[in-house]
């Protein structure tokens, strides 16, 4: 990169050759100013056990810098502040402390936003930094901040290697990540660090792999998505348009498809239901060719003007807006089409199996200690890192093909595991089994139980699964009786938790 | 007998190590006592040499590699050798010979049972059955009591003789088919690779046939042995000439212990009796005699507790143990109450062919389609094992193949399991691992539709997959030219093998 730029333009490296050399000098005034701009966050957080719905587990503490991105506000990645309890703000000079709040959060996009609880805790020489609006090119040189406990800054300089859509830690969907190089050992615990490019914000840390000395970064143009929807009074966050695609390089293929006249377009392979695609009419065994004026090609890719080659989920969500309108063409039974999609927002709750559930009470019900669940994929999560293999198979499948297993609205309720008491011997060895029906009232949510269970007026709770044991009865009189002693055996703080 | 806890069977089989040849070491003088002399065991005792050949599921065109194994066998009735079925599974080639005779003689197999893991050869040389002796059976051993175990293993060539005691009696999984469970009976002395098929004797009689342990690693002094009411079923089964296995009952229930659920029914008394069927497996025998709901209260006249057993010869026993001494034709006959009524059930016993997919096989050909390349093959446990695929779609498809009834939509599910590389399928991989849907909207319910589909002429074939929206597409002018080609790089020498007898 540097030698064709040499090249073909010798001023440009001229400039660059001064700029570099220049570079400690601005650095040496301009730290202190940058330094006053950012600010150490201590987070405790406290995640909820999927397992034990009504705990919560142990208290963790992270910490990470943040930015100071307009007044009284600090950017900083989601990650940080997940399941936060407490939040403090400490300022790198002076080490004076000051418990802060979060204002908002996006979780698929992993950026938040904290204030100081004291409005004037920030003086006012902490001036903001910018989010840098250059398009940044591959070669850049980017500066990766971490400070020492005394406030000295660590300063670690990067280029940047790639620009691509990747998944981020807390969306099934993908989006535009800065990958750095960087040599840097980094201080431990810190989830959040600022990445300037000459003085300006290019991105944040997201993940950091010291051996290969790559970082990536939530970059600029999410950073701005995020701040400019903050910004509106209506956060609706990143668009999603509800589709999956797969490569069509196969020529057999594409004669079958009609679409060997065409040297672009990428196969339709999954259509959410309920979601944008899905009511804009795209189908699965749809050729897409284009959205927009963007020609989309074989691989799914098409041609930013910025960063060049990068998958089309760009477009959907950080270059659109929840409510915008796009155009799909697309190429079904051998026919051009255009279809219409209105943008809706990304909603983990909307899925039937949420992908992710954070700061948010596990829901459940304990019916005369049976426990009963709506299943997350926190919840198979509890499995550890190899959840997908040991997780129980028929959960992991029903979420992996929720899609077309699970009809819209719909949630997958299920008997987790059973407390054990007098009322409910010869149930104790139950676990993992879908509820169907209680009462004779079909369950697909579990606020639903309780309706059930309240409406009832025979003697007895019959609850349905889908499998072996079909059908199991409870006492219907003595069930007060029976949730006070288990709720006070078992120290549950609460029987219910919607 | 594999419907009540397939968990625990799973559990099970990552521990036990099928021990083609397994003894017990113990001192010589103190196995021999007044009980038997060894010389009458020895008349007996057979030495099996048998040459495998087992098929590579991964290249199911080939006849498989060539292994050898001993084992050990014994003498009974009508110039017959008992032995372990996994000492001669898969054989090509066996030949027996006795201590104290030099010379080699050709056997064959004339009856194998791989869900019991008992096999009976014969020598066509009668010359071989001069001058032995038939061990005559006894019966279940007491705990704790003496057996002693004959047998030619490992660390030398001539007969071996060790002993112990009787550990646990009850039921276990069989490992040579890895689903299978019937009575086992645990001695303690520590196994080493031996003497699989040979008999363990006491009081002079043959109490037992060796057949399996654990590894050393796992645990110490647990040797199995297949006990009498099982060699005793597997010999009638056969007096009619052939071999037709357990039957299967196919039931689940739920112990009626909950307090609730007996009101519910109406049962006064808490400790009363009756199990509550909650899965029937319309394959089985079961199948539309018995219903979810059921209450069953008697088996064969035989009162069943609210945990599932009867009292049966004076043991108390699971009462799935009056169906494992049935033949297949036999009935069995419940008390019931379906739908607060009581009434009864006859319900004729025979096979429940879903499972066999669970089972392991032996002494079969892999069936498969190569086409244009890529390769169709039916998922079954030696598949699996073949491939070691930690794939979600088709360890779900196997594992619940029986328990949600999944045989029902297709009797056999059908794998694209990998692709030989060619210029006809270069964009073909993504596809690996997953199941066939439909091709040419035809739906696939086992490899012989497989087969049909692409027997006829069609300008594309459309191969569709399960929890998948791309298809895989072959155009039909390619394929032919394809096919010479890769049969001849890759050495297939066949398009497909499929077995219609199944």
């Amino acid at each position: 990169m540097l030698l064709s730029n040499y090249i073909n333009q010798p001023k440009f490296f001229q400039v660059f050759l001064i700029f570099s050399m220049m570079l400690p000098v601005i650095q040496a005034e301009n730290v202190d100013k940058l330094k006053q701009s950012m600010v150490r966050v201590s987070v405790t957080s406290q995640s909820y056990s999927f397992v034990r719905p009504w705990e919560k587990k142990r208290p963790e503490s992270k910490r990470g810098i943040g930015v100071i991105i307009e007044k009284n506000l600090i950017l900083v990645t989601a990650a940080l502040v997940e399941n936060a309890t407490y939040l403090e703000l400490e300022k790198l000079e002076t080490g004076e402390k000051s418990p802060a709040k979060i204002i908002a959060v996006d979780y698929s996009a992993n950026l938040g936003l904290i204030a100081p609880v004291r409005d004037d805790f920030l003086c006012s020489n902490c001036k903001p930094i910018p989010i840098t609006k250059k398009k940044s090119k591959i070669g850049d040189t980017f500066s990766v901040w971490q400070f020492e406990e005394n406030g000295t800054p660590i300063v670690g300089n990067a280029t940047l290697k790639s620009v691509h859509v990747e998944s981020y830690p807390y969306n099934r969907g993908s989006l535009l990540v800065f990958e750095i190089k960087v040599l840097l050992s980094r201080a431990g615990g810190s989830y959040t660090l600022p990445v300037l490019c000459k003085g300006k914000l290019a991105g944040l840390m997201m993940r950091h792999n010291q051996g290969n000395e790559t970082m990536t970064l939530v970059p600029s143009p999410i950073i701005i998505h995020f701040i400019t929807d903050y910004n509106d009074g209506n956060y609706n966050g990143f668009p999603r348009a509800g589709f999956g695609v797969l490569n069509l390089e196969d020529p057999q293929t594409r004669r079958y498809l009609g679409a060997d006249h065409h040297d672009s377009g990428v196969y339709v392979e999954k259509v959410q239901p309920g979601s944008a695609a899905f009511e804009a009419d795209l189908k699965v065994g749809d050729v897409l060719l284009a959205i927009g004026d963007y020609t989309i090609d074989k691989f799914g890719q098409y041609k930013d003007p910025d960063f060049g080659k990068l998958l089309l989920s760009h477009l959907v969500t950080a270059c659109s807006y929840v409510g915008d309108f796009l155009n799909f063409r697309i190429l079904r039974d051998k026919k051009e089409i255009d279809l219409k999609l209105k943008l809706k927002p990304f909603n983990s709750e909307e899925y039937a199996i949420p992908p992710f559930k954070v700061d948010k009470k596990p829901k459940y019900t304990i019916v005369s200690g049976l426990v009963f669940q709506e299943l997350s994929r926190e919840y198979l999560r509890e499995w550890g890192a190899n959840w997908f293999t040991s997780a129980p198979q028929e959960f992991v499948y029903f979420d992996i093909n929720q899609w077309e297993l699970i009809p819209l609205g719909q949630k997958f309720v299920f008997l987790s595991q059973v407390l054990p008491s007098e009322g409910n011997i010869g149930y104790h060895n139950l676990r993992f089994l879908r509820v169907t029906e209680i009462n004779d009232m079909p369950i697909n949510r579990i606020e639903e139980i309780d309706d059930a269970i309240a409406k009832n007026s025979t003697p007895y709770i019959k609850v349905e699964f889908e499998s072996s044991p079909r059908v199991i009865y409870l006492d219907a009189k003595r069930l007060e009786n029976e949730n006070e002693k288990i709720q006070e055996r078992y120290g549950i703080s609460s029987l219910t938790q919607f | 007998m594999y419907l009540k806890s397939l968990n625990e069977k799973i559990r099970c089989m990552l521990l036990l190590i099928c021990l083609i040849l397994l003894l017990q070491t113990f001192l010589m003088n103190q196995a021999v006592g007044a009980e038997i002399s060894p010389d009458r065991v020895r008349k007996s005792l057979v030495r099996i040499l048998c040459t495998t050949q087992s098929p590579d599921y991964q290249t199911p065109w080939n006849p498989g590699r060539i292994g050898r194994g001993v084992g050990s066998g014994f003498i009974i009735s009508d110039s017959r050798i008992m032995t372990n079925a996994h000492v001669v599974s898969n054989a090509k080639f066996i030949h027996v010979d006795k201590d104290g005779d030099s010379k080699k003689y050709a056997a064959e197999v004339l009856f194998i049972a791989h869900d019991c893991d008992l096999a009976i050869l014969t020598v066509k040389n009668h010359g071989f059955f001069n001058g032995t002796e038939v061990l005559s059976t006894g019966g279940i051993p007491e705990m704790h009591s003496n057996v002693t175990a004959f047998g030619y293993p490992i660390g030398g060539d001539r007969m071996s003789v060790t002993r112990g005691v009787v550990s646990r009696i009850e039921f276990r999984i069989y490992s040579h088919s890895g689903l299978d469970s019937h009575l086992t009976i645990q001695i303690d002395a520590a196994i080493n690779p031996g003497n699989s098929g040979g008999p363990v004797i006491q009081n002079g009689r043959v109490i037992g046939v060796a057949f399996q342990g654990y590894s050393g690693a796992v645990a110490q002094n647990t040797g199995y042995m297949i006990p009498v009411p099982v060699m005793n079923r597997f010999l009638k089964d056969i007096e009619d000439g052939k071999y037709d296995g357990y039957v299967e009952l196919g039931i689940h229930y739920l112990n009626l212990q909950n307090p609730s659920y007996r009101e519910k029914l109406n049962f006064k008394s808490e400790t009363g009796n009756g199990v509550v069927i909650t899965e029937v497996v319309k394959a089985a025998s079961a199948g539309g005699k018995l219903k979810i709901g059921d209450v069953l209260l008697k088996i064969d006249g035989h009162s069943i507790s609210s945990d599932g057993h009867i009292v049966l010869d004076g043991e108390y026993v699971q009462l799935e143990e009056v169906v494992e001494r049935k033949f297949h034709g036999d009935r069995v006959t419940f008390s019931l109450l379906r739908d607060g009524k009581l009434i009864s059930v006859v319900v004729e016993l025979k096979g429940a062919w879903p499972y066999s997919i669970l089972a392991n096989k032996y002494n079969v050909r892999p069936e498969f389609i190569m086409f244009a390349g890529y390769l169709f093959q039916p998922l079954d446990r030696n598949f699996l094992n073949a491939y070691k695929s930690k794939d979600l779609d088709l360890n779900y498809h196997y594992s619940h193949f029986v328990k949600n009834e999944l045989y029902l939509e297709r009797p056999q599910i059908v794998v694209l399991s990998s692709i030989m590389p060619d210029p006809v399928n270069s964009y073909g991989s993504e596809f690996v691992n997953s199941i066939i849907d439909e091709i040419n909207g035809i739906k696939i319910k086992s490899l012989r539709d497989v087969a049909e589909v692409f027997g006829k002429k069609s300008e594309f074939y459309v191969v569709k997959f399960l929890n998948s929206g791309k298809p895989l597409i072959i155009e039909e002018r390619l394929v032919d030219a394809a096919q010479t080609r890769i049969k001849n790089q890759y050495n297939v020498f066949e398009d497909s093998y499929i077995n219609h007898s199944n």
